[in-house]
């Protein structure tokens, strides 16, 4: 029996019954509208069906062979990542000793005298004073530097620093002579000698700022070639 | 979280006979017991991301993304059951790859080619029957992927994996109201490309009666 008067039910209301959804299926005019309309009535139903149909379709077999096995993890990555967790402290660590030697250089050899030192190193015959093996130039100039030419006995004003600052530690100081190498250099070059006597006061801090660069470039370096991935 | 009862049919893998000790194994580590699991359910997961998707390969790729998401979740599983668990993780990686293709401005799928080929043979105590299923099953799939995409996926996760709305909404990342209307909208749209076969469609159900 058909209800011409009644206005039908929005179709999606009617596809809502038709999944049981509760809103639609508790709706007592929807229910008593289709327990009487022949139009709506078998639309839910066939509605219902078609879902009924859906609700059993098959499983598909794949159609090339699944990868079942989970992905073992790289055996490589415990290590690697142990190794680039390292990379941090050991970055602060060379930043700190190449901080710590620096300090150590200028309070034993006097900030100005290094920069004065610098400029007369220019002149300087490096290839004499090549006492650290392997040590960068700019480390090695505050020694070199140490030489002025002509003027043997009495050096440019950073050994006078240099002495000042000995005096100041704990250590006497001690006549140049003490500190000159058993074995003069050929030629007897005497400013060599005073070049090193001054390094020597700086050797230790220059050897720590040496240290602590070296530390930080390389573990800056392996930070960045380890793939984070791996930790 | 309860898991929803949907009526396992013929049609779908059943659960294995000891799938608890095997989820157990599974989810201490086990990975001979993992993949038993995910032996058992791989076209049941396959399944569900080729109607999402409609491209095999695509569908492999889903599959395999859920498999391995299965592996890093199954520690955290917490009983119910484990087709559904499975389904739903195949929903997420399937949406997934779907998100991604979804620039291209395709909203239905081009019609299925590979479906046909590849239901399941089933050994049929009804030839007959088993033969106009099958024939029900396929105009079926062909029908899912010719609706518009939103509707499709709201209408494969509701009517035809058992998902509830809310299920259905978290897997597509909408809004209930909008996954609500979706469903009823594809349905109507799916009986109307269904009206060719309405006969075949119909006597099918009256036979399982």
């Amino acid at each position: 029996m058909t209800m011409p008067n009644l206005p039908h039910p929005d179709d999606e209301r009617l596809a809502a019954y038709a999944g049981g959804d509760v809103d639609a299926i508790a709706d007592p005019s929807l229910v008593a509208h289709l327990s009487a309309c022949d139009r709506c009535r078998p639309l839910v139903n066939e509605l219902s069906l078609l879902r009924g149909a859906l609700a059993e379709l098959p499983d598909v077999a794949p159609s090339r062979p699944l990868r079942l096995v989970p992905p073992v993890p790289a055996p490589a990555a415990a290590p690697v990542g142990w190794l680039r967790r390292l990379t941090a402290p050991a970055m602060a660590t060379g930043a700190a000793l190449v901080l710590v030697g620096a300090i150590g250089v200028g309070a034993t050899s006097g900030i100005g005298g290094l920069f004065g030192q610098a400029a007369s190193g220019i002149f300087a015959n490096v290839g004499d004073n090549l006492q650290g093996a392997g040590a960068p130039e700019s480390e090695a100039t505050p020694s070199d530097n140490a030489y002025v030419p002509g003027v043997k006995g009495s050096p440019a004003p950073s050994p006078s620093e240099t002495r000042g600052a000995s005096v100041d530690s704990s250590s006497p100081s001690q006549p140049p002579t003490a500190r000159f190498s058993p074995e003069p250099a050929p030629g007897g070059s005497d400013p060599t000698e005073y070049a090193n006597r001054d390094s020597s006061d700086e050797q230790p801090w220059l050897t720590l700022l040496i240290a602590g660069a070296g530390i930080f470039v390389t573990a800056t370096a392996l930070r960045f070639t380890i793939s984070p991935r791996a930790g | 979280m309860p898991p929803r009862d949907p009526a396992n049919p013929a049609s779908r893998t059943a659960p294995l006979a000891d799938e608890e000790a095997v989820i157990a194994r599974a989810a201490n580590g086990d990975r001979a017991a993992f993949t038993q699991l995910i032996e058992h359910y791989q076209s049941a997961c396959y399944g569900l991301a080729w109607r999402l998707l409609g491209d095999p390969d695509q569908a492999a790729d889903a599959a395999q993304d859920a498999f391995v998401h299965a592996y890093d979740a199954i520690a955290k599983y917490r009983g119910g059951l484990f087709r559904s668990w499975l389904l739903r993780i195949t929903a997420n990686a399937s949406y997934d790859i779907l998100r991604r293709a979804q620039r291209k401005p395709t909203t239905t799928l081009p019609d299925a080619e590979e479906g046909e080929a590849e239901l399941p043979d089933r050994s049929a105590a009804d030839p007959e029957a088993e033969a106009g299923r099958s024939e029900l099953y396929r105009y079926l799939d062909a029908a899912l992927r010719r609706l518009p995409e939103d509707q499709r996926t709201a209408v494969v996760l509701c009517d035809v994996y058992g998902m509830d709305y809310g299920e259905v909404a978290d897997a597509t990342e909408s809004a209930l109201g909008t996954v609500k209307s979706r469903i009823h909208r594809g349905r109507l749209r799916l009986r109307e490309l269904m009206a060719d076969h309405r006969e075949l469609f119909l006597n099918e159900r009256r036979l399982d009666r």
